[in-house]
C-alpha cells in the first residue's frame, strides 16, 4: 500500500497496524525517516513536499514494482508525507514482509534509495532565516547506482 | 492548453499555472518551453538541462506533440534531501 498523507502520523502506530494485517510472514524490515532539524550550518523549522496530483504517487508504484521484481516479498507499505513537515517529525515510512529476512531487508533499502531519487517530490528546506529548493546530490545518485552494479543484483 | 510548474519553476516564474491558445508553429513540448522562454519572465529557466516535461499523466520527451487541450507541467528535479 502506499500512502501520501498532509498530516503528522505515528510511525510506530502505523507500523503495528501494517505488521498486525499481514501476520503471514518470516521477517519484516522497515525504515523510518525523520526530518533533520539541523542542516549543515542552519536550524531547519520544517521542509515542504511539494507532490504532483497524480504521478507523485505513480512514481512510487513503478519503485515498488521494480523492488518486487527483485525480491520475494509478500507485503509492503510506503507512507510518505507532503506538504509542510516540520522539523522532528517523521517524512516517511518504509515496510516490507517476506518469507526471508534478506529480500525484507534489501527491499527496503533499495525503496529507500530509489525514493530519493526517483519519486516525485520537491522539497524545500525552511531555516530559521532562508528558503532552499532541495535537489538530489551525488550521494543520493551514488546510493541508488549501488542497485544497479554486478554486486547489487541478485 | 493548461500549463503547471513545479518547484522551484514555480517561483522562478512567479505562477503555478496558466491557461492559453496555443500559437499555430507550437507543434511539441520542445516547441513549447522555447516559446515560453521568449515570452515569460524568467522564462530562460526552462531551458535548464535538468528541467523535464510532463504531457497529461505522463512523463514526455521534448518532441512529443502538444495540442490546445493538452496539460503540459514542466518539473526540476525530483527529491534528494
Amino acid at each position: 500500500m502506499i500512502s501520501l498523507r498532509s498530516s503528522n502520523f505515528c510511525a510506530a502506530a502505523e507500523l503495528s497496524d501494517f505488521l498486525r494485517t499481514h501476520d503471514e510472514r518470516g521477517a519484516a524490515a522497515s525504515f523510518i525517516g525523520t526530518v533533520r532539524p539541523n542542516a549543515p550550518a542552519e536550524k531547519v523549522v520544517s521542509l515542504f513536499l511539494e507532490h504532483h496530483p497524480t504521478l507523485t504517487e505513480r512514481s512510487i508504484d513503478l519503485i515498488v514494482r521494480k523492488a518486487l521484481s527483485r525480491w520475494d516479498l509478500i507485503s509492503y507499505f510506503i507512507l510518505h508525507r507532503v506538504g509542510t513537515v516540520n522539523a522532528g517529525e517523521d517524512i516517511v515510512l518504509v515496510a516490507a514482509t517476506a518469507l526471508h529476512r534478506r529480500d525484507s531487508f534489501e527491499a527496503v533499502d533499495f525503496i529507500m534509495d530509489h525514493l530519493k531519487s526517483d519519486a516525485l517530490f520537491w522539497k524545500k528546506q525552511i531555516t530559521s532565516d532562508s528558503e532552499e529548493w532541495i535537489e538530489p546530490g551525488h550521494r543520493d545518485y551514488h546510493d541508488k547506482l549501488r542497485w544497479s552494479s554486478s554486486a547489487g543484483d541478485r | 492548453m493548461r500549463v503547471s510548474y513545479f518547484g522551484r519553476l514555480r517561483e522562478q516564474l512567479q505562477t503555478e499555472s496558466e491557461e492559453f491558445s496555443l500559437v499555430t508553429e507550437i507543434r511539441t513540448a520542445g516547441e513549447l518551453r522555447d516559446w515560453l522562454v521568449k515570452n515569460r519572465h524568467n522564462g530562460a529557466c526552462l531551458q535548464d538541462k535538468s528541467v523535464r516535461v510532463i504531457i497529461g499523466d505522463d512523463i514526455a520527451t521534448w518532441e512529443d506533440k502538444v495540442n490546445n487541450t493538452s496539460e503540459v507541467a514542466f518539473i526540476p528535479p525530483v527529491s534528494g534531501g
